[in-house]
């Protein structure tokens, strides 16, 4: 009962954050926010990227920064919708081709990081060119879907998605020796080689669920474009970029939160902040500036988090020196 | 073959490139036998600990376990066959919970249709901490609660798990206080009436004298003899380590005191949280202060403030230097200003592992090498390094050599020599003979003595009375962050004089 009520608190400490900053940009535009409409729009933006965060964190959790999730994403849609057309497969069919190619990817990039034994971080941007030039290769037009089919990424089929990957995230990540041994890994790897975890095995696994979330990201990114060109030059950066800032804040709430609903708050957090930004007319960028500067602040506050505990601890324990001393000394 | 072995290990050879670690090793270990495994720094008796715990391979040899032939894949498939070994190093998981920490490559005997059940996973961890005598230790604290001495207890849980016919202590008492050791000795003894095995490394010869009935040692990867009860004495055991006697007395032979009644370095009523509160300490030219008491007393953290990683929350530290008075409050000073630290944690706060000797040894010296125009030449750097791994008898290829790939008596000689180098004028030494064999640790010694003769000042904080005893011109013990007593050096002092103020 404890247990359950120190995780509650903790959830409600985790939500508080996307409140806060909600409330704020509230005030700060006039009430313009404080509206169902506004609230709902933030909700729904926010699941494509608190998906692929969800890719992002499997990585990280082995010390592996994945900056070819966005071509990933644009490769499943890409292709899948691509195939889906040609072979007449319909949503059930794109579904699944964005699926089965967002797994291809990322299990590729899996093999290939086991077998160059390069930084991930390099491997990734060397992955990331090849899956932008992918989909350029089988599709140069890009991907189209039809308007009927984009309802997934509307509420509230967009919603059960979240919800139901977000569910099979909790459960990999904290009820399966999957995730147990991931954490083992990305914890110490040379005890966990000898306590006898496959490293390889285990990275390769990791890679092949991202690619799955990757995959369940494209169907959305493809529902909410409805058309999409084939990205080039690094451009489908900015496909995971608010993944990528979401991560960051998931991170450092997931110490009070399971990271299943951490991250999701952390890319809500964003979200409302890039919604009120607008809502209170802020140019672009300002926007940014002001953005990268949140992270900064939230990311310092986090990290120096015990420090007035301890700064107060120390005062009170020199200020009990200082009396001994004295004492001492009359004495 | 005869029922009462357990372990039999024939003709094992093992070489790490051009460098044989094991030469035709034969060992028979019987039920109910603690067997010791001695050596210096380099001898061997890791490697062969590591190959019967699965964590190396061998090159050539059999293994035979309960008669049946032996050949782990790994420490998980050995700790399957019933052997399980506990390393001095930390090996934890940081960031999961203890239970996770025990378990961990195990985890699928503990799941229903693909699922973990944490319940069963709990209360099996609580259960096994508590028969190895920790039960104030729950599965599901997080292990960072944890202090480096209850997780060492974690990974002792995490050896018991499979109820070993063989346990290999691999010098990991050295890292512990009492309630850790005293820990592994009740498993030890409780193996001993199980009719289990143990095999224990230690380089604490009298420990071994006290724990085990049988002792192998080995010199340069080769079996040099087995001792048992009767015949076991710590002489004999050291001229076996070393292969020859050890020359003039272990520890410092005179009883004269320090050397000059120069102050060098005052720490004026130091506090640091939770440790101690306004501690009085002066060090004065060619004297050798030692600082004594139990793991937990405080005095590792006084030679952190002195050195300047922790700042005290009153009073000040000054280090008298050429007419002028510097506030020590950071690293930086100290080291700028001639002061040398060497940490009882060598690997992760004295050395850079992952980097090579010389440019270990180089890196509290790049200003001396950078002063003539402000660049440092790899020549220079050679020469300087050079120079120091020669003085210091360092074991290794070239200066180019990384200093993970040493022995722990020349990792802790390259510590020593990095800070020779600087010509340092204060060195605040906190365990500088832990976890190092009896050679190097006579080594340390005689330099030592060297440096207070140089009219160098010496803090030496240490957990072993008898190295303080003979060291130390002037020694404080210390309990519970207050200064118990002060002793002067004397050949009248025994240890049972100072143990009183200990505990």
């Amino acid at each position: 009962m404890k247990q359950l009520g120190k995780k509650l608190f903790g959830i409600l400490k985790t939500m508080l954050l996307p409140v806060v900053v909600y409330l704020l940009f509230g005030l700060l535009s006039g009430g313009r926010t404080f509206n169902e409409r506004a609230v709902l729009t933030a909700l729904r933006t926010t699941v494509q990227p608190a998906i692929i965060c969800y890719a992002l964190l499997l990585g990280m959790s082995t010390g592996v920064m994945n900056f070819s999730a966005g071509a990933v994403v644009c490769c499943g849609s890409i292709i899948g919708i691509g195939l889906s057309n040609m072979l007449g497969w319909g949503l059930p069919g794109f579904c699944f081709l964005a699926i089965a190619v967002a797994l291809l990817c990322n299990t590729l990039f899996g093999l290939l990081y086991n077998w160059l034994r390069v930084p991930g971080m390099v491997l990734s941007l060397g992955m990331l060119l090849f899956f932008e030039a992918l989909p350029r290769m089988f599709f140069p037009g890009g991907g189209k879907m039809t308007q009927a089919d984009t309802f997934l990424s509307r509420s509230p089929a967009c919603f059960w998605i979240m919800g139901i990957t977000a569910a099979v995230f909790y459960v990999l990540y904290n009820l399966t020796p999957f995730g147990h041994n991931l954490r083992a890994v990305g914890s110490n790897q040379s005890v966990a080689l000898a306590a006898g975890l496959n490293l390889d095995k285990i990275k390769l696994l990791n890679s092949v669920v991202g690619g799955l979330f990757l995959g369940i990201a494209a169907i959305l990114y493809m529902s909410s474009q409805g058309s999409l060109f084939c990205p080039s030059s690094m451009s489908s950066m900015m496909v995971m970029m608010d993944a990528f800032m979401g991560v960051f804040l998931g991170m450092l709430l997931s110490r009070w939160a399971d990271p299943s609903i951490a991250v999701f708050c952390g890319v809500l957090t964003m979200k409302v902040m890039s919604a009120g930004f607008i809502a209170v007319g802020l140019p672009q960028n300002w926007k940014d500036v002001v953005t990268g500067f949140f992270m900064l602040v939230v990311m310092a506050v986090s990290a120096n988090a015990t420090l007035p505990a301890k700064m107060k601890a120390d005062r009170k324990f020199a200020e009990e020196a200082e009396k001994e001393y004295r004492r001492a000394i009359s004495a | 073959m005869d029922n009462e072995i357990i372990l039999s290990a024939r003709r094992v050879c093992k070489a790490f490139g051009p460098t044989r670690a094991l030469v035709d090793v034969d060992v028979e270990v019987r039920k109910g036998e603690i067997r010791g495994l001695i050596g210096e720094n380099g001898s061997g008796k890791s490697t062969f600990s590591s190959i019967v715990a699965g964590a190396l391979g061998m090159d050539s040899g059999e293994l035979f376990l309960r008669g049946e032939k032996y050949t782990p894949k790994s420490m998980v498939d050995a700790q399957n066959h019933g052997v399980a070994m506990i390393v001095q190093e930390a090996a934890t998981l940081p960031g999961l919970d203890v239970a996770s920490n025990i378990f961990t490559g195990r985890l699928e005997q503990f799941t229903k249709a693909g699922f973990l059940n944490w319940k069963e996973i709990y209360a099996k961890a609580d259960r096994i901490l508590a028969d190895i005598g920790a039960p104030e230790i729950k599965g599901r604290m997080n292990i960072e609660q944890l202090n480096f001495e209850d997780r060492k207890i974690v990974e002792i849980a995490r050896a018991m798990v499979n109820n070993p016919d063989l346990l290999i202590v691999d010098e990991t008492t050295t890292a512990l206080a009492t309630k850790g050791r005293t820990l592994i000795y009740r498993l030890i003894e409780k193996m001993h009436e199980e009719n289990k095995a143990v095999l224990f490394i230690s380089h604490d010869l009298e420990e071994l004298m006290e724990v085990c009935n049988t002792i192998t040692v080995l010199r340069d990867g080769v079996i040099i003899d087995t001792l048992d009860k009767s015949n076991m004495s710590v002489d004999l055991m050291r001229s076996l380590m070393i292969g020859r006697e050890l020359e003039g007395d272990y520890y410092r032979s005179d009883w004269n005191g320090r050397m000059t009644d120069d102050v060098l370095l005052e720490a004026k009523r130091i506090t640091l949280r939770p440790y101690f509160k306004n501690i009085n300490i002066t060090l004065h030219r060619g004297e050798i202060l030692g600082l004594g008491g139990l793991s937990n007393c405080g005095m590792h953290e006084i030679g952190r403030v002195i050195f300047g990683i922790e700042k005290t929350l009153t009073g000040e530290v000054v280090l008298h230097k050429d007419g002028r008075d510097v506030r020590i409050d950071n690293t930086v000073t100290a080291v700028n200003n001639g002061m040398a630290y060497v940490s009882k944690d060598r690997d992760k706060e004295s050395i850079i592992l992952n980097s090579t000797i010389r440019s270990n040894i180089v890196s509290p010296a790049l200003k001396i090498l950078s002063r003539t125009i402000g660049f440092i030449s790899p020549a220079w750097e050679k020469q300087f390094s050079d120079r120091q791994i020669k003085a210091m008898s360092i074991k290794c290829r070239n200066g180019k050599q990384m200093v993970k790939e040493l022995s722990g008596g020349n990792k802790q000689k390259v510590v020593f020599a990095k800070w020779l180098g600087t010509d340092s004028d204060v060195l605040v030494l906190d365990c500088p003979t832990r976890g190092i064999d009896v050679g190097v640790k006579a080594d340390m010694y005689r330099l030592i003595n060297e440096l207070k003769h140089q009219g160098k000042g010496i803090i030496m904080i240490s957990e072993e009375l008898m190295e303080l005893m003979g060291m130390s011109d002037r020694m404080m013990i210390f309990k519970d962050g207050k200064l118990a007593k002060e002793f002067d050096r004397s050949p009248d002092l025994t240890e049972q004089d100072i143990i009183e103020y200990i505990i």
